[in-house]
């Protein structure tokens, strides 16, 4: 087991490390000059190239170092936790994520559990229904709600449910997952993934259902509900599973529209908040976050296919 | 099956534990304020109140705001500053200046010489006098390069020393002397008849030196969060700051030495979409907004709350022309331009219900229709005229407008260019709308900035000296280090004269005609105040700074707002 | 010297290959006109793309003529779709706005499924190292979340960029470098074609892997074929179908993510209208004035909509043992 995740991380680690040299050298050169950004605000030729004061700042902030040093110092640094200074606001970027994380992480497990306890039970129903209405009704509804975007169905819930018909109160900011201030963000941040697992469960199980040990379990004249249960549902989880590793992370990185709209201090505001301000160690920071998160999920996932298949047990032996 | 299942109960178990540490704006209300020595000893004493007569005022902050240093004199957290800080002296809307915590002044008859007493009554809230070190200290803390206050210049330039400390040379000023413990003499490098004006402001009111300024002259980092208990000067303290969402608490400061404040809580929370906050206000979840208009604000809100029934402020709002950029360095260029625009039309779009007036020209805010130059003229035929004689009129460099951010100023900026389009037949425009902030790198690429100007109290040369004057920050970096000596002398020659003198507002009036004939900005807005609460919030008004004026009679009728 | 009638033989008996596809093919679009929500997609979609290319010849209004006289008109006669803020009329600005979104999605789905192609045949082909790296690269990619990519990129080339071309303007007069929403376009062109290559690549791989060693591709390769030959006459025909079903449903998929960085203000730059910068700006005003939100944001969706039932429908039909349940 731990030689299988050993040899995962050694399939992931180089790829993290890839795209962190590439976004850093796109802000390296196109990002614009750190100490201008960081004084920005002031209308001063203190802080220009030339004037001895900037030349000192630059020295001390090592801004004179090649490229690569650089990026190897930072990478160096992050590896122990330090992830700089934020250019706008001076302050640690890592304490801005630290508290910005698990706020998106939340977002994403909960929505991701309401995807699964939902998504993979509609999906199953369709199937079952082959082509009758409620599979009609299931796939239809998926696809509708799959193709309205976040941020068109974000204002609509919240004047739907808030202003219509005033059931629940207006949400901004996160108090976390059991509180009424969830339920629209959450509602929303479910909604379109849960399509994907939907479409995703029903084939699967369509698939299962033609298989002959389901036929040989029906003509054993097993309850259906069994047949379901006991059959026909595990092997439908392994693609399933694969497709909630997507979500999971479309979802830690996609919450960049959803957190604008409902103003939730996590990492996609952050990330817009580096947009604004030319901020890019802010950014290369939830960038570096998003990455490892990603990295994570899949790992989770990799390692999950042999608990759900236990065909699947020798991969985990064996070499990938 | 049991594996499924187990997976899925660590999943939620996750989903538990996150949502406990991730929600610490959600805890707050319960937790003991961890800066209120007043309020916990008064507990065992005097029952608490049931939590339905607390009265407890929301207020909305259009941004996150991670630095609630009083120190930085700009961004929308100084919005909030009179709440907690009191100011050196208090001005209001029509003109008046009341004691503060200068309880009096005088000057010396050439009025280079000033002396401020600091009133004995004036503590912080830890109980200890603010004292003139204090004021000394926080001044030129503010003058520090590094401090990043935005308008220090307004307040404090012209004291003997002022240049070197903004220039980072210096951590002290020596215009600034402590003659005893509340007393202060201010020497100046020019007669000032006005300094005790342009210092009366939330915007420099005194902090307690030795909690905010390091050993090393700098400003001590994050002094200011309630987590490292500052001792405030204002009617409310804060008890709570998480700076990651945005939220801060405020309870009433017991030490305050005015009258008593009359809420007992106030909130501000951090909420970026406009439409939401008047949604969250609509329904009593907030009750005063400082988030800028929308298009449908006054469809929603009516004219008490937009706050056209008031009038305009000295703030006015211009898309100012950087005239070291071409073609803004063509006067031909520049006169075709701006005489293309229709402020008029920008105005109706951008305010189609006020506040305020459509822009004219920047002294008429103050001196009034009677004695004012004419305004630039929109004239769409002269304007082809002189685009004609414009040396890029066939290899036009693109224009970049800047600081169109807000919803207002995008409207306006789309006019603009819109005109410039049907008149000029000028097609290439872009908008910078994340450069709300111009720094001198910045002026090799923007010719077209939006941003206000004016003055925080009716003084003409004042404005002038602000905004088109080569030593203002205004010139130098939104107009391209503009300077023309004759406007500068007429400005400054202007400013040394006693406000009772009308050559004060003539001197100012023919600076101005110098000014227009350079065709350097493009009138779009005289503000009119924001005033943004809802009918339940009592006794709330603004000044110029955009402080609410005492704050200590900010009041809530409950039984008005809705549950 | 006659390889490739030889291997027509080998495949089949008595059709030939080319007949027996074009059977197929017929075959499948027979099973697609039978599928109601296809058909209706199709017709949507027709619908696009005429607006798209005839749409604003036939607009009585210019999308970007502002007319302050007629500002924030709800729908009218006149203005079927109403007026913006600065009395634009919104129904010409939409349907510009499907020209935007078509040659972005058009161009998006042609340039991801070419790369996307090519690296999955050459990764399928070839295995070992090279479908290693290939597909580990594959993986990554797949796995960055393609609007995070899209604010970095935007962020860090679009000033240079857009400065370059002012030069090249000014020393060349030339009015093409004047074009920004070129700039822009190409921007949200390659944003978006960087993340979508991955699923056409993986699909390629594995259908390719699965061809590689039928009989027909074995003979050929025993015949000393080149590979380019094998690659592009026996194993891609084979393979198209399922590209074809990721095509559709890349168009809806390309058009939302367009949308969704104009909504961040990092893609098309107004005045030039897309979906996404028209449901921004309606959004300010959703209570007010909802028709301002509702057409841009109804088209898309409805867009997006036909789109995937559209793909639905070809998967159905191409993969006919799916449809048999």
């Amino acid at each position: 087991m731990i030689r299988f995740i050993l040899l995962r991380l050694l399939r992931w680690l180089p790829g993290v490390l890839l795209l962190l040299l590439i976004v850093y050298a796109l802000m390296f050169y196109g990002g614009g000059d750190p100490i201008q950004i960081m004084f920005s605000r002031e209308a001063t030729d203190l802080f220009q190239p030339g004037n001895p004061r900037y030349e000192a700042l630059k020295d001390k902030m090592g801004l004179n170092r090649p490229f690569l040093v650089q990026f190897g110092d930072y990478v160096w640094k992050a590896a122990q936790g330090d992830l700089g200074l934020s250019l706008a606001d001076g302050r640690p970027v890592m304490e801005s994520i630290s508290a910005a994380f698990p706020i998106t992480l939340s977002i994403a497990l909960a929505a991701t559990a309401i995807i699964a306890l939902v998504g993979i039970p509609l999906g199953v129903i369709a199937a079952l229904n082959q082509n009758h209405w409620p599979d009609n009704l299931i796939l239809g509804g998926a696809l509708f709600f799959w193709g309205i975007p976040t941020f068109v169905i974000a204002p609509l819930l919240m004047v739907l449910l808030c202003l219509q018909f005033p059931i629940l109160p207006v949400p901004h900011g996160w108090t976390g997952v059991f509180t009424v201030n969830a339920i629209i963000p959450l509602t929303v941040a479910a909604i379109r993934p849960m399509a994907i697992v939907i479409r995703q469960a029903r084939s699967a199980v369509l698939d299962v259902l033609s298989e002959d040990y389901i036929r040989t379990a029906r003509a054993k004249g097993l309850p259906e509900w069994v047949t379901i249960t006991k059959h026909a549902l595990r092997p439908v989880l392994t693609p399933v599973v694969t497709q909630m590793g997507v979500v999971m992370t479309n979802l830690l990185a996609g919450s960049l529209l959803l957190e604008i709209v409902f103003g939730i201090p996590g990492i996609g505001r952050l990330i817009r908040d580096g947009i604004l301000n030319n901020d890019y160690s802010l950014l290369l920071g939830c960038v570096l976050v998003v990455l490892t998160m990603v990295t994570l999920t899949n790992l989770l996932v990799d390692i999950s296919y042999p608990l759900l298949d236990p065909r699947l047990k020798q991969a985990q032996r064996g070499d990938v | 099956m049991r594996r499924i299942s187990s997976v899925l109960t660590v999943l939620l178990i996750a989903v538990f534990v996150l949502s406990a540490c991730g929600s610490p704006a959600a805890v707050p209300a319960e937790n003991p304020p961890t800066n209120a020595p007043a309020a916990t000893e008064a507990q065992p004493g005097q029952p608490a109140a049931p939590a339905a007569a607390e009265k407890i005022l929301t207020i909305i902050s259009p941004t996150v705001n991670k630095d609630l240093s009083p120190l930085r004199g700009g961004g929308t957290a100084v919005r909030f500053l009179s709440l907690w800080w009191a100011p050196t002296i208090q001005a209001d809307r029509t003109g008046n200046f009341t004691p503060a915590v200068f309880a009096s002044w005088s000057s010396s008859p050439d009025f280079k010489v000033w002396t401020f007493k600091i009133d004995p009554k004036a503590v912080f809230s830890d109980g200890s006098p603010i004292t003139a070190d204090d004021v000394k200290g926080t001044w030129e803390l503010s003058t520090q390069p590094l401090t990043k206050h935005q308008r220090v210049s307004l307040f404090l330039s012209g004291i003997v020393g002022y240049d070197e400390a903004v220039a980072g040379n210096a951590t002290t000023l020596p215009g600034i002397v402590v003659k005893d413990a509340s007393t202060l003499e201010i020497t100046l490098k020019a007669p000032d008849p006005v300094l005790f004006k342009r210092i009366a402001t939330n915007l420099i009111g005194p902090v307690k030196i030795s909690q905010a300024r390091g050993a090393d002259g700098q400003e001590v980092a994050d002094w200011w969060h309630a987590d490292n208990k500052p001792a405030v000067s204002g009617p409310y303290m804060p008890v709570l700051m998480d700076i990651n969402t945005g939220y801060s608490e405020y309870v009433p400061n017991p030490y305050w030495w005015g009258p008593k404040p009359k809420l007992d809580r106030i909130k501000i929370v951090a909420v970026e979409d406009g439409a939401t906050a008047a949604l969250m206000m609509q329904k009593g979840q907030a009750d005063i907004n400082f988030s800028n208009d929308l298009p449908t604000t006054f469809d929603q809100f009516g004219p008490e709350y937009v706050g056209t029934n008031e009038s305009p402020d000295f703030v006015i709002q211009v898309f100012w022309i950087n005239g070291s950029v071409p073609p803004m360095d063509d006067i031909n260029c520049r006169t075709a331009l701006v005489m293309a625009v229709n402020s008029d039309e920008m105005f109706k779009a951008s305010h189609p219900h006020g506040p305020g007036v459509a822009g004219t020209t920047l002294l008429k805010p103050i001196l009034g229709d009677k004695e004012t130059n004419q305004p630039p003229m929109n004239n769409p035929d002269d304007a082809r005229a002189a685009f004609a004689q414009c040396k890029y009129k066939d290899a036009m460099p693109k224009i970049y407008v800047a600081g169109t951010s807000n919803p207002q100023a995008e409207l306006a900026a789309q006019i603009l260019v819109e005109q410039w389009r049907q008149v000029l037949g000028i097609q290439e425009t872009e908008f910078v709308p994340a450069m709300d902030k111009l720094s001198v790198a910045d002026q090799g690429k923007v010719q077209v900035f939006r941003d206000d100007v004016g003055t925080r109290f009716a003084d003409a040369p004042t404005m002038l000296k602000n905004s088109v004057h080569s030593g203002s920050g205004n010139a130098q970096s939104k107009m391209g280090n503009y300077n023309n000596p004759d406007v500068d002398r007429l400005i400054d020659e202007a400013l040394m004269l006693d406000p009772t003198d009308p050559n004060r507002n003539l001197k100012a009036l023919e600076a101005e005609k110098l000014v227009m004939t350079d065709y350097v900005y493009i009138p779009w807005v005289a503000e009119g105040p924001m005033m943004h609460h809802m009918p339940w919030v009592l006794n709330f008004a603004k000044n110029y700074d955009w402080q609410i004026i005492d704050p200590w009679n900010l009041d809530l009728d409950l039984t008005k707002r809705p549950q | 010297m006659a390889p490739a009638s030889t291997i027509k033989k080998l495949t089949d008996d008595g059709v030939t290959a080319d007949e027996k596809a074009i059977g197929i093919w017929r075959d499948s679009f027979d099973r697609l006109l039978k599928n109601k929500m296809a058909v209706l997609s199709i017709a949507v979609v027709v619908i696009l793309f005429f607006f798209a290319i005839f749409g604003p010849y036939l607009t009585p209004y210019d999308f970007l003529k502002q007319d302050l006289s007629i500002r924030g008109q709800p729908p009218s006669a006149d203005h079927w779709l109403g007026t913006d803020n600065l009395g634009r009329d919104v129904l010409s600005r939409v349907i510009y706005g499907a020209r935007t979104a078509t040659l972005v999605s058009l161009l998006v789905v042609v340039l991801s499924s070419l790369i996307g192609v090519v690296v999955g045949s050459i990764s399928g082909y070839f295995g070992g190292k090279v479908d290693f790296f290939l597909m580990w690269f594959t993986d990554l990619n797949m796995a960055f979340p393609n609007l995070v990519l899209g604010v970095v990129l935007a962020v860090s080339l679009r000033p240079p960029l857009s400065r370059w071309m002012e030069q090249m303007y000014l020393s060349t007069l030339n009015p093409v470098f004047r074009q920004s929403s070129l700039l822009d376009l190409a921007l949200v062109i390659v944003v978006i074609v960087l993340v979508a290559w991955c699923p056409y690549a993986r699909l390629l791989r594995s259908q390719v892997m699965a061809v590689r060693n039928y009989n027909y591709v074995l003979a050929a390769r025993a015949l000393g074929l080149p590979t380019f030959t094998i690659v592009t006459k026996y194993i891609i025909p084979n393979a198209i179908g399922p590209v074809i079903v990721q095509m559709s449903a890349g168009m809806g998929s390309a058009m939302l993510t367009e949308s969704a960085l104009s909504f961040l203000g990092i893609g098309i730059q107004p005045p030039i209208p897309s979906w996404g910068n028209m449901i921004n700006e309606g959004l300010r005003q959703w209570t007010s004035a909802p028709h301002l939100l509702m057409a841009p944001a109804l088209v898309l969706g409805l867009m997006t909509v036909a789109f995937s039932f559209l793909g639905d429908g070809l998967n159905d039909a191409l993969n006919p043992r799916q449809w048999k349940g």
